[in-house]
């Protein structure tokens, strides 16, 4: 179980998150959406310092080392192409093996990584982020940017990474493109959890197509 | 898929990460100025027909090659070795030793060739190259933000020329010890889980 506990993050002078608390059983798909779930994502893999609060697995911190961090628009360091980018992770990991996802997501492999458009970067990124098998994946806005085809195949992913043991923190304004993917959804808002839904709720949710309106957006 | 506005790079696959030591620097740096590197190949091979300027020529070239550590990579890319702070550091220091000796090795063995007699300045340009090197990466980790693109700071610079103009080499040596202390503590914040 991953517990966020009374988190605080603060950018500026912006509150970002007041006293944000979830507990996330492992081996399963969570959704964010609503105001601040970028800010969250980004809290639990350190690139925000938060101002109090903690994130702790079984009473221990978080391991940062156990997880990886799909941006919801992903750029890349220029000067690297695709397939360097997808080499210097096999450099470091030589277990992994990117074969099926560029099949799944195809990108220009001899293309600069920077340069590319923003649905080939979102391929490279969800490629270098799932190829590395890490225990948790927190993925922001993973469906933006991609053609419905890939939704499709996305959705399919996650599905599966949900079942063969990886804990999944998703955020998403579509709600319904995670109705059938998350076990459960926290819709953020104010800076804390306004509400928690369980997967056979988010039916009735999307069932009334003005319900996206409800959801602050960041 | 690739923008119409991409800047050109050289693409070719003789440059890959696994010949430079898994080191993004080294690969983006000699994808981006692929000119700039056969230039430098070649004046290099002028300078060594000259004698006692192989040497000198080399170590500007070990300067020059610090430039490749000017932006801050990623968070993704600097936590993707998984090692602690001193450890990246120094694997860091190590890789860009290995890839610039290695680069130089054919214009050093010709340089010792051309001109024997002034071989023994091999003894001042490796362990100064050397310096030269650990003073980019430190000073690179010791302001280092995930993705930003800052210019160095005024002291950096400074530093930096130290390793061209000798009457400054003792500031540039002071500030390697300090970037590395700093560079230490700084990438603690992004890599103490790795300890």
């Amino acid at each position: 179980m991953i517990t966020i506990d009374s988190l605080r993050v603060r950018e500026g002078r912006r509150m970002l998150l007041d006293g944000v608390t979830m507990h996330l059983p492992k081996n399963a798909v969570h959704g964010v959406a609503g105001e601040g779930r970028g800010a969250l994502l980004r809290a639990v893999y350190g690139e925000l310092r938060p101002e109090g609060g903690t994130i702790s697995e079984a009473g221990h911190p978080l391991q940062r080392h156990e997880m990886t961090f799909l941006k919801a628009d992903p750029h890349f360091w220029p000067g690297l192409t695709a397939r360097d980018c997808i080499g210097l992770v096999r450099y470091y990991d030589r277990r992994v093996n990117p074969e099926a996802l560029i099949r799944r997501f195809p990108v220009p492999l001899d293309a600069e990584a920077a340069t590319l458009d923003s649905e080939a970067r979102k391929h490279l990124g969800i490629i270098l982020t799932l190829m590395r098998g890490k225990r948790i994946l927190l993925l922001d806005e993973p469906f933006r940017g991609l053609a419905p085809e890939r939704i499709f195949v996305m959705q399919q992913l996650l599905l599966h990474l949900g079942s063969e043991g990886r804990t999944v923190l998703l955020s998403s304004t579509r709600i319904p493109l995670i109705e059938g993917v998350c076990d459960d959804l926290y819709l953020l808002g104010g800076g804390c959890v306004r509400a928690r839904y369980e997967h056979y709720e988010l039916g009735r949710m999307t069932q009334n197509p003005d319900s996206d309106e409800d959801i602050p957006q960041n | 898929m690739s923008s119409t506005n991409a800047k050109r790079i050289y693409t070719g696959r003789w440059i890959r990460p696994e010949r430079f030591g898994g080191s993004p620097e080294w690969t983006a740096g000699l994808r981006r100025h692929p000119s700039a590197v056969w230039i430098t190949a070649g004046v290099l091979v002028l300078c060594i027909l000259l004698p006692a300027v192989g040497f000198p020529a080399l170590y500007v070239a070990a300067v020059a090659c610090g430039g490749f550590y000017h932006a801050c990579e990623p968070l993704e890319l600097l936590r993707l070795p998984e090692m602690n702070a001193s450890r990246l550091l120094v694997r860091k220091v190590l890789t860009a030793w290995r890839n610039y000796f290695l680069l130089t090795l054919p214009f050093t063995l010709l340089a010792i060739l051309a001109h024997p007699r002034t071989a023994w300045i091999a003894a001042a340009w490796a362990p100064l190259s050397a310096l030269a090197l650990l003073y980019a990466v430190v000073a690179k980790y010791a302001r280092y933000q995930p993705d930003s693109n800052l210019r160095p700071p005024l002291a950096t610079r400074i530093g930096s020329v130290g390793f061209i103009v000798p009457l400054l080499l003792p500031l540039s040596l002071c500030l390697t010890v300090s970037y590395a202390l700093r560079a230490e503590r700084n990438l603690n914040r992004y890599l103490h889980d790795y300890d």
